[in-house]
């Protein structure tokens, strides 16, 4: 049963419909015969927009006239608000050629088109809105919406380091590529496996239209952006390394993490690329992997995950007084839980707020009744308010160590934010079918 | 000219078939629709209400009677002595109840909500028909909601290969 429609996204559809749709009345109203077929075509949106993707598709089968309002929801482009992440895997009872797409909101599986990666790849590499970045036999990468089968091809990556032009510190003039001072030579296997390491997309809707940055490999993390139909990537100015990337659509900006957990802000809009730092670094150890994040009310985060190889205390991991903390921690345990180099597990989870005012990272206690999910994707909220299939205060993890070997059903979980304690994803949701290791499963929000 | 009663304004409602209603203006004002003709001025002594039948408006105004922020004596909103939570809880079963009706009744309900706009009943109504479609099966939806397949079978056809894996 879904939970009651919230009076803001009534609102705001109801303003996005009047804006977009003149009422067409299908068949006129009159009572008693109750054909449903007949509901005019705003209301049908209206219901369209409360439901997650799959039963919108199916809502469009029901009849011709629903099958037309389905056909205007998707070219008005209207938003989902009743999708909540599902989990996107490959496993043994699917075959090569399908993927098995788990929606725990629903508790539902379904089997969607979607030919595998090859064995050597890494697979999906991330995922961002309902966009899946992933790598042909040639290394080149490419985005696909698995829902829709929409397929956008982006520059290959032997232009990562070969781009034409380069833009200089002071992000005025553009310089000839240095190839000279190149370290790599760009390989296949390079880019299958570990060529790319975090994605963000501007916007989900005209992906023909938006902006994608990566960051890669080789030599430092760096960050290039291309749009769908580039011909070359174009390497941003910066001596930073970066771990993660997002695009916020509220400013319109890519906010990128520096390997320090410095925070720069992008911005793609102009004629030239404005990288400005807006939060100085606070720690340079390598052992968290480090994600940004929006909170539901658009606050700027960053959320650590801790694995269990760490052998020093958090807080001796940062930068003096650059980070508050909620609670003393005794880490001293870590390096107890490590015994294998091969079952990399997350040990803890820290959630922070960045207060760019003071240049510094506050702690969170705890983050209410939303969900958040991480991995291989661009971190999501959702209220568990809307989703009751969702712990309050838990945050989703799929791995993320592309680099090691993947141990995958060591580190697919459901981290207590309270506790600060993990249960195994399986354990979660028994009804899953049990998934390979690669591609590694991955957060997916669906939409069209 | 609207009526009074008891120090209330008073509004008259018409159906089509040609039963009146008479009703609270502040019970009336739940449709935005009403409210609109009333504030512009556009309401006379009645107002015809097109394409809702006495039976659908009289289930209508019995839901703007329960929705309406009722008032004491004094003018203070009930809810200052009630807790909110309490009312809020009353008037969902109060809702559940009221939405049990068959689906000809819920199909004129959900559009005489929509045409008065009247968000809390629109609401209601729609997720009824947003928690059939999520939880049924193609052919179910069609037989809850009494759809007629109006595809040729090779339109059908057409349509399920597309998206094949959400019919499962």
């Amino acid at each position: 049963m879904g939970a009651a429609l919230s009076i803001s996204t009534v609102d705001a559809l109801a303003r996005a419909i009047k804006n977009k749709v003149r009422r067409r009345w299908l068949t006129a109203p009159h009572h008693g015969t109750a054909d449903w077929s007949g509901l005019p075509e705003d209301l049908l949106l209206t219901v369209m927009a409360e439901l997650d993707v799959p039963s919108i598709i199916r809502s469009g089968a029901v009849c011709t006239s629903w099958h037309h309002a389905y056909e205007t929801f998707r070219r008005l482009q209207l938003p989902s608000p009743k999708q909540a992440p599902c989990l996107f895997y490959a496993c043994d009872e699917y075959g090569p050629n399908n993927t098995a797409l788990y929606c725990p909101s629903t508790n539902a599986t379904f089997r969607v088109p979607f030919q595998r990666p090859l064995e050597e790849s890494r697979g999906f590499v991330s995922s961002c809105h309902g966009w899946v970045f992933s790598t042909d036999e040639s290394g080149d990468p490419y985005l696909l919406n698995p829902i829709t089968g929409s397929r956008a091809a982006l520059p290959p990556f032997v232009t990562i380091y070969h781009g034409e032009s380069r833009y200089d510190h002071d992000h005025k003039c553009a310089l000839k590529a240095r190839l000279e001072n190149r370290s790599h030579n760009p390989m296949v296997t390079w880019a299958w496996h570990s060529g790319y390491i975090r994605v963000a997309i501007s916007a989900a809707t005209e992906i023909d239209a938006c902006t994608v940055v990566i960051v890669h490999t080789p030599d430092e993390w760096r960050l290039s952006f291309a749009r769908p139909g580039d011909k070359q990537w174009t390497l941003l100015p910066s001596d930073q390394g970066f771990i993660d990337v997002l695009y916020n659509d509220k400013d319109g900006l890519f906010y990128a993490l520096g390997c320090d957990c410095s925070i720069y802000t992008i911005d793609l809009n102009g004629p030239l690329p404005m990288v400005t730092m807006i939060m100085c670094g606070v720690s340079s150890w390598g052992n968290p992997t480090q994600y940004l994040a929006f909170s539901p009310s658009g606050e700027l985060q960053q959320v650590w995950r801790i694995w269990n190889c760490a052998h020093v205390p958090i807080k001796n991991m940062v930068d003096d007084g650059s980070v508050d903390f909620a609670n003393e921690y005794d880490d001293g345990k870590f390096s107890e839980l490590f015994e294998d180099d091969y079952k990399f597990t997350t040990a803890k989870l820290f959630i922070f707020k960045v207060d760019i005012g003071r240049q510094k990272l506050v702690e969170l206690r705890d983050i209410g009744d939303h969900a958040l999910f991480l991995g291989y994707n661009n971190v999501v909220y959702v209220s568990t308010k809307d989703f009751p299939a969702f712990k309050p205060n838990h945050a989703y993890l799929t791995d993320d160590r592309f680099e090691c070997k993947p141990r995958l059903k060591e580190d697919l979980g459901i981290w207590n934010v309270k506790e600060r304690n993990m249960q195994k994803l399986e354990d979660a949701w028994p009804c899953m079918y049990s998934w390979l290791d690669l591609p590694a499963p991955i957060w997916i929000t669906p939409r069209f | 000219m609207a009526t009074r009663e008891a120090g209330k304004k008073m509004i008259m409602l018409k159906s089509p078939d040609g039963m009146e209603f008479e009703v609270e203006e502040a019970v009336a004002m739940e449709s935005q629709t009403i409210r609109k003709m009333i504030e512009d001025d556009c309401a006379d002594t009645a107002i015809l209400i097109p394409n809702i039948n006495s039976k659908i408006l009289s289930r209508v105004i019995e839901y703007c009677n329960k929705h309406v922020p009722t008032t004491g004596a004094t003018g203070a909103a009930a809810s200052d002595t009630v807790a909110p939570a309490a009312l809020a809880e009353d008037l969902k079963i109060w809702d559940a109840e009221f939405i049990k009706v068959n689906r000809a009744t819920r199909f004129d309900l959900i559009q005489a909500a929509s045409y008065l706009n009247i968000k809390g009943l629109l609401d209601l109504t729609s997720q009824t028909t947003i928690d059939t479609i999520s939880d049924n099966s193609l052919e179910e939806i069609r037989s809850f909601l009494s759809t007629k397949n109006d595809y040729l079978p090779e339109e059908e056809q057409t349509i399920r290969r597309e998206n094949q894996w959400a019919f499962q």
